[in-house]
C-alpha cells in the first residue's frame, strides 16, 4: 500500500470519527485530552498492517495514542482502545 | 429646568454603565462556558490531521478554532493549510513555503453560510478532497521533490 493510499484512507476514516465524536460528548469527556488517534479498518487489513506500524512509532516518539477501531456496529461504530498506559 | 437636564445626563450616563457593565458579565459567561477540544488523527508517519472546536457548556459548536493539514519536513511538522472561525466567519491560512512561514489569508471559496457546525463539517471534508492539492503545491514552492 502506499503512503498516499494511506493517507486517503485515514482522512475517511478520520471524518467518520469527527463526525462521531462531536456527535457523542459523552465519550469526549471521558477520554483524555493531546489523544493522538491512529485508525483500524473493520474491513482492510493491509491499512490495518500500515497503521499498526504508525502507532507503534509513535508510541516510541512518547505519544498518547488510542486505538480507534472502526466496528461493523451501526449503533456503536467506534471502539477506542487506549495504547499506552 | 437645568435640574431636570441634569438629572437626565446623569439617567443616560447610569443606563450606559449598566449596559457596559452587563455586556462584560455576558462576555465573561461566554468565556467560562467556553472549552476547546482537540483530536490529533494521524494519517501516516509524515501527515496528520488536528480539529479543535470550541463548544459551549451544551457540546454546540461556537468556533472552529483549528481545522489543519500538517505534514512532517526534516523531522518537523509543518502545518501548510488550516481554516479557522476567529472572527466570527471561516476563513483558510495558506503557509507560504517551507523557507517563509508567512501565511496568506483568504475567504475564497470557503463556505460563507451557516453554523459553526457546518463550517467545521466543511472545513474537514475540504480537507479531505483536496489535501493532495494543498501539499503539492506547498512543495512545489518550497522547492522539495515530493515522493508521496
Amino acid at each position: 500500500m502506499s503512503k498516499k493510499q494511506q493517507v486517503k484512507k485515514n482522512l475517511e476514516l478520520s471524518a467518520k470519527l469527527a463526525d462521531y465524536l462531536a456527535k457523542n460528548q459523552d465519550i469526549e469527556e471521558k477520554t483524555a485530552k493531546d489523544i493522538s488517534y491512529v485508525f483500524f479498518s473493520a474491513t482492510d487489513q493491509l491499512l490495518n498492517k500500515n497503521n499498526l506500524k504508525l502507532a507503534r512509532s509513535l508510541i516510541k516518539e512518547g505519544k498518547v495514542v488510542v486505538k480507534a477501531e472502526e466496528t461493523k456496529n451501526r449503533s456503536n461504530p467506534w471502539k477506542l482502545i487506549p495504547l499506552t498506559p | 429646568m437645568r435640574k431636570r437636564k441634569t438629572r437626565n445626563r446623569l439617567n443616560s450616563i447610569y443606563k450606559i454603565i449598566r449596559l457596559v457593565k452587563e455586556s462584560q458579565k455576558k462576555k465573561q459567561e461566554k468565556i467560562q462556558c467556553f472549552q476547546t477540544i482537540t483530536h490529533e488523527f494521524n494519517l501516516s508517519d509524515t501527515d496528520k490531521i488536528t480539529y479543535t472546536r470550541g463548544v459551549n457548556n451544551e457540546g454546540i459548536i461556537i468556533e472552529v478554532v483549528n481545522v489543519s493539514y500538517e505534514i512532517k519536513i526534516n523531522n518537523l511538522w509543518t502545518t501548510i493549510w488550516r481554516y479557522d472561525s476567529e472572527h466570527g466567519y471561516l476563513h483558510c491560512h495558506m503557509r507560504i513555503s517551507m523557507q517563509n512561514p508567512s501565511e496568506t489569508v483568504t475567504t475564497t471559496r470557503v463556505i460563507k453560510k451557516g453554523t459553526p457546525h457546518t463550517w467545521f463539517t466543511w472545513a474537514i471534508n475540504d480537507i479531505k478532497k483536496n489535501y493532495i492539492i494543498y501539499r503539492r503545491g506547498f512543495m512545489k514552492r518550497s522547492k522539495i521533490v515530493d515522493n508521496q
